[in-house]
């Protein structure tokens, strides 16, 4: 096929509680080892708990680590992991044609506890900067902030832009860790279990936290693969379930909308897929839905497994982390066990995992889901390489809306003055009520979710993208600078406060940035792609080329796309409908 | 009894964030969550099991449990005055 350009793995890192390598990492997996313990750190929650987190005495044996100093935690464990895979694999990271993509739900959240002033390198960007400007890269770094999609979602973004010609490698690295603030948000959810997760089993009670690094490298560069057979990226798309803003989808449908087309990228059916690693937290409601989608895309008889019993639920960085291992499962010809399940428990009669034994392994797929109704999947494959050829240039925008200042606009025009309004409060209220019926959630939300969704309902005013198009095919680009950091101060606020210690879902929700999208997709019924990045600005050039890569894949056919940004008493939104030139 | 009610519903509409819901618009026997009612959701549900401890000191350890004592303010009520010490 002419233009044709195949993106291969050609190099990789892990760091968790079972290693530093990726093959110290499998290695451990492979023989059935656990790293998740039970804790007893009042520093990290009041009460004992289980979790997988790294030792870090175990990092002092990287000669670089001594370097490292003036780096913060995470920080650290990313320069690790790249620099470990940057040296196996020989790609160029100062080069102009290789990009640094981060993937991360918090970054260095740790910063923000007991501190009046907001430490601008709890800002993703910067998180990001530091990382990649270690390596000397030149490029601005892409970032990627969508909760536990958002390791998969790296893979997604790093394909198409070296499909597109964009780049010729691409250094993904993802990494969270286990800080009091997600320790205590999950408690807040009541989704986490006193004892090491049981994924897909009928005792299964919630799931086990997890901190970790990864890196994965992708090139289209050939000479550079070290694997006997290579590995090449097939397919990967995402979607939303325009259901609920922490709950699953009840049908399992959009996760079965994401792997389908993935799938179809791949050229790949049901009775190719060989293994299927899934996101398989063992909350009750995630493996539950799971297992319908597996079911809906007629998977059930491939060998399905979830890593989270090994190393927990390492968040944005469980996606990066967990497609390696299964490069590893391919490159070993290994289906790993299921550690935790024994007796299945979901709907659906999936084929879990129960023992670690050889198989014949071609074509895996990957699958993560997370808050905010997020779904993602990607397909790698040694015998498909995928058929798109993604195009940078074929978005059109076709209606602009800004709300900045006390004001509304669309495509220039004032539509909503609420300048006599004292606060945003008031203004956004007001904005709201101007356009819209009653609306139950709107009160719930936080100030970024109701920045976003009154800018959408503004920016659709008058248009009934329904009419033209099905649910599947509108999809969602946004971006911001200060993620979600004005919710994520107010629920510090409530964890610095050990004498109340009131934990409140309702806050903790919104403690992702894409959970605006969430909204936005429940409000209009939106279910296909979602990406959420950030950057320091609104940077319409590269979100216009981003938002062209996911046009003129089959699937989307209209997208929102822009910015949506607040903290404290700073805000702005300009959005952007898109369709396909 | 009237005055519990009352204040449950003031509390509710305070710690769920009900902007534009006023005390009297709440009916005591109609469900609380699903699409009738207030349409609460999960997220609610974990909130009115803090909102029990806050104001009454009742504890609900799994949110499973919750369900009946949950499904109006009348079924509310009665669990608070049968267990409030």
């Amino acid at each position: 096929m002419e233009n044709h350009r195949v993106v291969y793995a050609v190099g990789d890192n892990i760091i968790t509680s079972l290693g530093t390598t990726t093959r110290e990492n499998v290695d451990n997996i492979q023989a059935e080892k656990t790293g998740i313990k039970r804790y007893e750190n009042a520093s990290l929650f009041p009460e004992p708990f289980v979790a997988s987190i790294i030792d870090d005495s175990r990092l002092k044996t990287f000669p670089l680590w001594e370097k490292l100093s003036n780096y913060h935690r995470l920080e650290k464990l990313m320069i690790l992991s790249a620099s470990d895979a940057l040296q196996r694999c020989g790609v160029d990271a100062s080069s102009k044609r290789t990009a640094f993509i981060f993937s991360t739900t918090k970054g260095n959240i740790d910063l923000i506890a007991k501190s009046e002033t907001l430490n601008p390198d709890a800002e993703l960007a910067n998180m990001a900067l530091h990382v990649s400007t270690f390596f000397k890269s030149t490029n601005k770094p892409y970032i990627i902030s969508n909760a536990c999609i958002s390791g998969v979602l790296a893979i997604l973004l790093g394909q198409r832009l070296l499909k597109s010609g964009e780049y010729d490698h691409v250094v993904l690295i993802g990494g969270d860790l286990t800080t009091e603030f997600i320790i205590s948000g999950f408690m807040s959810f009541k989704s986490v279990s006193p004892n090491p997760c049981k994924p897909y089993d009928k005792s299964r009670d919630g799931l086990s936290m997890g901190e970790g690094a990864a890196t994965l490298i992708l090139s289209v560069d050939k000479s550079l693969v070290k694997d006997a057979t290579p590995i090449m990226v097939a397919g990967c798309s995402s979607s939303n379930d325009a259901n609920h803003i922490s709950g699953p989808s009840r049908t399992g449908h959009e996760l079965h909308l994401a792997i389908t087309h993935a799938m179809q990228e791949a050229g790949l059916k049901a009775s190719d897929i060989h293994m299927i690693d899934m996101h398989g937290t063992a909350t009750v409601y995630n493996d539950e839905m799971e297992s319908k989608a597996v079911g809906l895309t007629h998977l059930e008889s491939s060998p399905l497994l979830s890593l989270k019993g090994y190393i927990g639920h390492t968040m944005g960085a469980s996606g990066l982390i967990e497609s390696v291992v299964c490069l590893e499962a391919i490159r070993r010809q290994m289906l790993f066990r299921t550690l935790g399940f024994s007796e299945l428990g979901v709907p659906v009669n999936v084929n879990v995992t129960t023992e670690t034994r050889p198989a014949q392994i071609k074509n895996i797929l990957k699958t993560a889901s997370g808050f905010g109704g997020c779904n993602a999947a990607v397909i790698f494959s040694t015998e498909k390489s995928g058929n798109k050829v993604p195009n940078d240039d074929c978005a059109k925008t076709i209606k602009e809306c800004v709300i900045a200042d006390k004001k509304v606009m669309i495509d220039g025009k004032t539509v909503f003055d609420g300048s006599d309004y004292q606060d945003y409060a008031a203004f956004i209220r007001a904005a709201f009520k101007s356009i819209s019926e009653p609306y139950m959630k709107f009160s719930k939300m936080d100030d970024l979710c109701k920045l976003g969704l009154i800018a959408t309902e503004f920016l659709l005013q008058g248009v009934n993208l329904h009419e033209k198009y099905a649910e599947d095919e509108i999809s969602m680009l946004l971006a911001n600078r200060y993620s979600s950091l004005d919710t994520d101060i107010t629920h510090q606020h409530i964890i610095d406060d050990r004498s109340t210690y009131q934990l409140s879902p309702a806050v903790f929700v919104y403690t992702l940035a894409n959970i605006v999208m969430g909204e936005v997709s429940i409000r209009n019924k939106f279910k296909g792609e979602n990406l959420f990045l950030i950057d320091e600005k609104f940077d319409r050039k590269r979100m216009e080329q981003i938002a062209s890569l996911s046009l003129s894949c089959e699937n989307t056919k209209v997208m929102i796309v822009g910015w949506v940004d607040f903290f404290k008493d700073d805000y702005s939104a300009h959005l952007l409908l898109v369709e396909k030139k | 009894m009237e005055d519990l009610i009352k204040n449950l519903k003031v509390q509710l509409i305070e710690e769920l964030n009900l902007e534009d819901v006023k005390p009297q618009d709440i009916d005591t026997d109609a469900p609380l969550f699903g699409d009738e009612g207030l349409g609460l959701d999960s997220i609610d549900a974990l909130e009115i099991i803090l909102l029990l401890e806050k104001h009454y000191g009742l504890h609900i350890g799994d949110p499973k449990e919750g369900k009946k004592i949950f499904y109006s303010i009348q079924t509310l009520a009665d669990f608070i005055s049968a267990n409030k010490k």
